[in-house]
């Protein structure tokens, strides 16, 4: 069990472990960052299999981040691999699995002892874009997103093309959707191109269509 | 309940979804939820043009919502377990030819009705018939003087005396027919409208309406609308003064929650769309308005015009956009705009599913006013 409460700065350079309700948590920290990862449920229903999915996510994340979104991400990364939840409305820790909606409540219970949460703190930590993927030029980019872009139609069976029309400054990517494609066939093809390039690359890119401008005469901006 | 029950509070900042735990509870064991709040709009054509009008970024494909279609989509509110309906969004309902029949059609079934309107087309007339059926009725009224009536909601300035003799006439009407309708005038206060705060207040306060709010002006994530959110603070000081001319039966009031937090958020999930969701006035079922526009393609989940409601509801396309927005995919403190309607929702449930608190007993707490609106 770890001593109470220091701040956040203190525990930087060194390890957050606890134990509680059957759980042994160690988190090895390195300037600021979860370097090593250990959770352990001394219970019947722990899915040894979720437990290591989250370890693997929790390195490189803030406490903040762990505590807050950690165990999100491995219900995320496990959906992704067709591991998801019986779930038929919104997937959050406390429902995915038995293990997830432990293991949520215990790390925030170790890292809440390691430094005091403060909800009114924002969490702008954020995992978006790469700085290797925004350095890779505009015409690439664009090369390697509509190839993904025809390998994913072609494994699905869609017809049609799909092409990049600009990548803006904020890394957003506007496609077009060739005739192939019907109205109501667009908004579920967009999302899924935009799953599969984000597994496929790892980067979060976000896919748009062009904006549709104002069609009131007598609004204005 | 509908919306003529009778409760005592009116919440104006803040969120009532503390009151509907049953549905909390069902969303965090993993199951389908209903909304309890739909907000849409009729039609997205407007007789205004408000410079801080945020539909002007909301154009998507347009369809028409008949008759036929606003009853079969009331009819499968009530059936799947919608509570609240309120006509805001982005068009101005009054002017759609189904508006009347919408609202009584919907009370009829149960649900509370409710309406944002810039109050021009509703005459006395119109008003006899409505009221009734409507649990509150806002007016969109962005200046407290003609001229500056005029320039601030792009019209002629003679609108501005007849918007204000429809107010007197609702007032009037609602008091002789003892109507338990909440008449609500609300300015969308950008910066550059500090020298409209305390008119307009002085003016409610003569038209005796039940209460006056001052809200922020919500922008997209690009800044189109131009929304200095660093000036609010400027306005605090003015923003009081209004608030000290509420009296026993005027109240005056400021979304503080949301002008102090800067145009920021303090989660990055959202869990509020399943609660309470957003319909383009072309019929467009999206999780939220600042995603009717085409750009945000890959959210728009059907459209009432073509599909029931109930089905679109029950699809997985629905499920999968909604499961989106809650999961580590999205982001909302980077791919939204700022303060959305959902936002003090939002706010609420990440807070708990984050344990940073848990559901409040209201067993002996009154239930506040205006419950199915969250």
């Amino acid at each position: 069990m770890s001593s109470a409460a220091p701040r956040l700065s203190d525990v930087i350079s060194r390890s957050v472990a606890w134990q509680g309700n059957g759980w042994t948590i160690e988190l090895g920290l390195e300037s600021g960052a979860i370097a090593t990862a250990s959770l352990r449920w001394d219970n019947e229903a722990s899915d040894a299999a979720f437990l290591a999915t989250l370890s693997q996510h929790l390195k490189g994340m803030s406490l903040r981040e762990a505590r807050d979104h950690g165990v999100q991400y491995a219900c995320a990364a496990l959906i992704a691999a067709g591991k998801g939840a019986r779930v038929a409305g919104i997937v959050i820790p406390g429902n995915y699995s038995e293990t997830s909606r432990a293991a949520a409540k215990a790390l925030r219970a170790a890292i809440d002892t390691a430094t005091p949460s403060k909800p009114a703190d924002w969490n702008f930590e954020d995992h978006g874009i790469s700085d290797a993927w925004r350095q890779i030029s505009s015409e690439e980019r664009t090369r390697q997103l509509e190839a993904l872009f025809k390998e994913h139609l072609q494994k699905s069976n869609l017809p049609g093309a799909v092409l990049v029309t600009d990548i803006d400054q904020y890394d957003r990517v506007f496609i077009q959707f060739d005739e192939g494609f019907s109205v109501a066939q667009k908004p579920p093809v967009l999302m899924q191109l935009e799953r599969y390039v984000r597994q496929a690359t790892g980067e979060r890119i976000e896919l748009f269509v062009s904006e549709m401008k104002d069609s009131n005469r007598i609004r204005r901006l | 309940m509908t919306g003529m029950t009778d409760h005592t509070q009116l919440i104006l900042d803040g969120t009532k979804i503390a009151w509907h735990q049953d549905r909390i509870k069902a969303w965090e064991r993993g199951e389908r939820i209903a909304p309890i709040t739909i907000d849409m709009a009729l039609t997205r054509a407007c007789n205004y043009a408000c410079h801080y009008c945020y539909a002007m970024l909301q154009e998507n494909d347009r369809k028409s919502i008949t008759k036929q279609v606003i009853m079969d989509f009331l009819d499968d509110c009530k059936e799947i377990g919608v509570k609240g309906i309120s006509f805001v969004s982005d068009g101005e309902s009054t002017i759609s030819p189904v508006f009347v029949d919408a609202c009584k059609h919907g009370h009829s079934l149960g649900l509370s009705m409710a309406c944002g309107t810039n109050g021009f087309v509703l005459t006395r007339r119109k008003l006899e018939e409505v009221l009734p059926a409507l649990t509150y009725l806002r007016i969109n009224i962005s200046a407290g003087e003609r001229d500056r009536y005029s320039e601030i909601m792009g019209v002629k300035a003679d609108y501005f005396d007849r918007v204000v003799q429809n107010i007197r006439d609702m007032v009037a009407i609602k008091k002789e027919r003892k109507l338990s309708v909440t008449i609500g005038l609300q300015m969308v206060v950008m910066p550059q409208y500090h020298d409209q705060i305390l008119p307009l207040a002085r003016l409610g306060k003569e038209l005796r309406p039940d209460y006056l709010i001052f809200k922020h002006c919500s922008d997209n994530e690009d800044g189109d609308l131009g929304v200095a959110y660093d000036k609010y603070s400027d306005l605090y000081s003015t923003l009081r003064e209004a608030e000290a001319l509420s009296d026993d039966e005027y109240k005056v009031a400021v979304k503080w929650s949301k002008i102090n937090a800067d145009g920021q958020r303090s989660y990055q999930r959202c869990y509020g769309a399943p609660f309470m969701i957003q319909l383009s006035g072309s019929g467009l079922v999206a999780p939220c308005g600042m995603l009717f526009n085409e750009r945000y393609k890959k959210f728009h989940i059907g459209n009432i015009c073509e599909n029931r409601f109930k089905d679109i509801w029950a699809s997985d396309r629905y499920w999968e956009v909604m499961r989106y927005l809650a999961s580590p995919d999205f982001n909302a403190q980077k791919m939204c705009g700022s303060l959305c309607l959902q936002h003090k929702v939002n706010e609420t449930l990440d807070a708990y599913e984050k344990g940073y608190g848990t559901l409040p007993d209201l067993s002996n707490v009154p239930a506040p006013q205006h419950l199915n609106f969250v």
